[in-house]
């Protein structure tokens, strides 16, 4: 769901930790080129305050782009073919089309106004230029803002250098009135006034601030560094501090490179004024790409010298001295590390010996998440959410498994845990990329490679590039049956049958779920079976025998529902609906299908959502609601537009159908009229429209087989299910796009209705009603 | 495989005398004639932005394969690790990068 949020938002620009002080004349400066300057590039040496000006102007200037501005925070990518995805990424957007991943981007903002930040460009220059110059062709109203070093380079490239923050002239004027009033001293002011309330600049220290500011060259991140110390030091013991760490320093107006040495030089100052265990630890966060909740940092960087217990201690530590940033907008609180801070560190944990050490315990850090999402369990939801804000140590993780190819198999390990997460949520190309590499670093007859094969075969087959699919797929069946692996058989096996479904050639492939359901059942394992009587009930739908389909379709769908996975309940509830819909059974496939959805706006599995949506607007047809009908076309169609994959062609002529009969029973006009309106819907309009009909239906109890429940409404035994299934009230919010007031009232009315007094005693009122009514 | 190859001498910069085919592949199944044009832009810029460091690489040109989604594109580099830059600067992966041998045109080939 968080990507849906963040579409609402029309922006993703951080709250700001600190105040902004001075830089009047830079913003003055950035704002009168962006009237103008579609590429401004903002340059600089390290901790200038790039970002910080950036951000400021960007959020004053936010009005004037009516589509968002979007912050793109390149600094943790190292692979260049990853930039695209990060700014898919900063929109809110899934790459999940076999398109070329920047046409799709160009082709989405080409009619929008917005303003992209790209953020530290620098190690990435030739790709950014590359994303930069392809989309400002492409899309008129677009700007961005760029800062990086060095320029990008490109034709029509603005660039705009930030210097350090004003200072004083050395021995000028030294009266705390006039000193005050250069950026350097508000800032080190400001900063120093947090840490030691009542500081102050005055005829008696006025002249020392001064030769701080002078020593630190002015720049920004120096002086914060530097002001957090004056909570135990003054500032002549904080000057001679800098003086002993690198006695050369400070004339205060000096190139680029030597700002680059005074920065690095404070930085390492203040590395040797921290204790055993906080240098330790800002060694270690520096395997972190992206930022780190505050768990990881205790599950990756304990150890021997640093104990287990101390980890938080040591790092709020960190925290107070701002070598460490705490964002507590998100929950659980983020922390990042500023690039340059960052890389000192890792240069410390090579030092320290430890950095080999230290990506294994990232990797198995990141493993253990991907191994909830493989685990198909209620943990499911909050395991997407969790993957989804650590892509950039996903992406790490799964590097270094590609650079050491003794890591490969783990990184084959990593990818098997993810498989559902990138089938929903892409990106599909990337992910087959990395399977491609793994799978070359891994043995030619190994089940990691095996592995990597299907995978990579359901990744093609989703794009639709089936021919692949299939040659990967039997390759990883050869695999399996020469190792005689009887897992990978039934993956392989699987990955065939997908593709074969996908192509809509399905003789004589019934065969291929015998291998699944065996394995699936010799080892207990629900999500293979599930899985493969998802495939036969599809076999069978296609073969036209419907009632078979509807039986195994059901079978597949009570084994699921035990286990608490939503991803492939969304699935079968689709695909056993579609069925249901061609029995005639029409009601209940409409049930089937909203409940369909349901799991997949709580995953926010786009592609999945459109083929629900879809099933419901083909439901709507056949019961002659044509209008609703209409405007699920028009819904899944702007679903479709926005992950810019297609439907299926073996959907093709169905859909067509629903199309040509809702349009003569509305007439052209009042269909495109409805159309229109599901094309233009809100996601939380629409998540509304697909659950619910008219208020009178809708207010309809729907467990007829139960009197209690006869008189909730629809509304409240889909929150009573979500509550069963361990989902919080933020969580039933956000699923369903509502306020978390309304879930809270909807809770209050369903215990007065129901005569209970708790949420544990509406979760076995669930459990008593025994399967859901929907099943 | 070493990549032997027959480009014309005028079809590329002086000094260039070092330099190999090679042939990227990428599936593109949707690909539109559009999209096909900015990735030769994309192409083309990143090879003259890795060339103007010093180190030439050329981007020649495509071939699509519309039934089978795939393109060929064709590369003159002085390694193949120069012709991998270019298309990671240049945001488009690909399936395979290998060297090429490019055959003489049949009017110029020995003994016709």
């Amino acid at each position: 769901m968080a990507g849906t949020a963040v579409k609402a938002r029309r922006h993703n620009l951080p709250v700001e930790l600190t105040s902004f002080v001075g830089r009047r004349r830079e913003m003055g400066e950035v704002k009168r080129l962006l009237t103008t300057a579609r590429l401004l590039t903002l340059t600089g040496s390290a901790g200038t305050g790039k970002t910080r000006l950036a951000l400021r102007a960007a959020a004053e200037v936010a009005r004037g782009f009516a589509d968002g501005v979007w912050l793109v925070s390149l600094a943790p990518i190292e692979d260049p073919l990853l930039v695209t995805q990060a700014v898919f990424t900063a929109l809110g957007l899934q790459d999940v089309s076999s398109r070329w991943s920047l046409s799709t981007l160009s082709d989405h903002l080409a009619d929008k106004r917005v303003l992209l930040i790209l953020d530290n460009c620098e190690h990435l220059l030739d790709g950014c230029a590359v994303l930069a110059s392809t989309l400002l062709k492409s899309c008129p109203d677009l700007q961005v803002i760029a800062t990086s070093r060095q320029a990008l380079g490109m034709t029509g490239e603005v660039r705009m250098r930030v210097p350090p923050l004003s200072l004083p002239e050395d021995n000028g004027v030294t009266t705390p009135e006039r000193v005050v009033s250069f950026d350097a001293v508000a800032l080190l002011l400001d900063r120093a006034s947090a840490v030691l309330p009542g500081f102050t600049v005055d005829p008696s220290n006025a002249a020392s601030v001064v030769s701080l500011c002078r020593r630190l060259d002015g720049i920004p991140l120096a002086l914060e560094l530097a002001a957090v110390r004056l909570e135990g030091l003054t500032v002549d013991q904080l000057l001679a501090g800098l003086e002993r760490e690198s006695p050369v320093l400070g004339t205060g107006d000096r190139a680029a490179e030597a700002r680059q040495r005074t920065l690095e030089a404070t930085i390492g100052w203040s590395y040797s004024l921290l204790d055993e265990h906080e240098r330790r630890l800002w060694a270690r966060l520096s395997i972190f790409a992206g930022g780190f909740e505050a768990g990881a940092a205790v599950q990756v960087c304990s150890g021997p010298e640093l104990p287990v217990d101390r980890v938080i201690e040591v790092l709020a530590s960190l925290v107070e001295k701002s070598i460490i940033q705490r964002d507590m907008t998100p929950q659980p609180p983020r922390y990042s590390i500023l690039e340059m801070v960052r890389q000192y560190g890792r240069q410390r944990l090579r030092e320290f010996g430890e950095e080999e050490a230290m990506q294994a315990r990232h990797r198995d850090w990141i493993l253990s998440l991907a191994g909830v999402i493989g685990a198909h369990d209620e943990r499911q939801a909050e395991a997407f959410h969790r993957i989804r804000s650590e892509l950039d140590n996903l992406w790490s993780a799964l590097d270094s498994c590609r650079r050491q190819p003794d890591q490969a198999v783990l990184g084959a390990e990593i990818c098997f845990q993810l498989i559902d997460y990138w089938l929903s949520r892409g990106p599909l190309t990337d992910a087959r990329r990395t399977l491609d590499s793994l799978a070359a670093l891994t043995e030619e007859y190994s089940v990691p490679r095996a592995r990597c094969l299907h995978m990579g075969a359901m990744l093609a087959g989703v794009q639709n590039d089936v021919a692949i699919a299939r040659e990967m797929a039997e390759e990883a069946l050869r695999i399996g049956h020469k190792l005689g692996d009887a897992q990978v058989v039934c993956w392989a096996s699987g990955a065939l049958l997908f593709a074969a479904i996908a192509e809509g050639k399905i003789e004589g492939i019934l065969s291929l779920t015998e291998p699944m359901l065996s394995y699936a059942r010799s080892t207990g394992n629900w999500y293979a079976e599930a899985i493969a009587l998802n495939y036969t009930a599809l076999i069978q739908l296609a073969q036209g025998a419907v009632d078979e389909a509807v039986q195994t379709a059901e079978e597949a769908l009570a084994r699921c529902r035990r286990s608490g996975d939503i991803w492939v309940r969304g699935l079968l509830l689709n695909n056993l609906a579609e069925a249901l819909r061609r029995r005639g059974d029409l009601e209940q496939a409409e049930e089937l299908a909203r409940e369909g959805a349901v799991c997949k706006h709580t995953l926010d599995d786009r592609r999945g959502l459109a083929g629900v949506v879809e099933t419901l607007a083909w439901v709507a047809c056949d019961r002659g609601a044509a209008e609703r009908a209409a405007t699920l076309l028009g819904r899944a169609q702007r679903l479709r537009e926005s992950i810019a994959v297609p439907i299926l062609d073996t959907h093709q002529a169905r859909h067509e159908a629903c199309e040509q009969s809702a349009r003569s029973l509305l007439g052209r006009a009042a269909f495109a009229s409805a159309f229109q309106r599901g094309m233009a819907m809100s996601d939380e309009e629409a998540i509304a429209f697909e659950l619910e009909q008219s208020p009178a239906e809708s207010a309809r109890p729907v467990a007829p087989g139960s009197d209690s429940s006869a008189r909730l409404t629809r509304r409240e035994l889909e929150i009573a299910r979500l509550i069963a299934e361990g989902l919080t009230t933020r969580q039933i919010a956000t699923a369903l796009f509502i306020s978390e007031r309304t879930v809270e009232t909807h809770v209050t009315n369903m215990l007065n209705k129901l005569g209970l007094n708790s949420r544990i005693q509406l979760t076995r009122w669930v459990a008593g009603l025994g399967e859901p009514a929907h099943g | 495989m070493q990549g032997r190859r027959t480009c014309r001498p005028c079809a590329r910069p002086p000094g260039w005398l070092a330099v190999k085919l090679f042939l990227v592949e990428r599936r593109l199944p949707t690909i539109t004639e559009r999209e096909l044009d900015m990735l030769q832009s994309a192409l083309t810029d990143a090879s003259a932005r890795l060339s103007g460091r010093g180190e030439p690489v050329r981007y020649v040109r495509s071939t699509f394969l519309p039934v089978q989604g795939r393109l060929l594109s064709y590369f003159e580099a002085m390694s193949a690790e120069a012709v991998r830059t270019v298309n990671d600067s240049a945001l488009a992966p690909f399936t395979s990068l290998e060297p090429a041998i490019e055959l003489p045109e049949p009017s110029e080939a020995p003994g016709v």
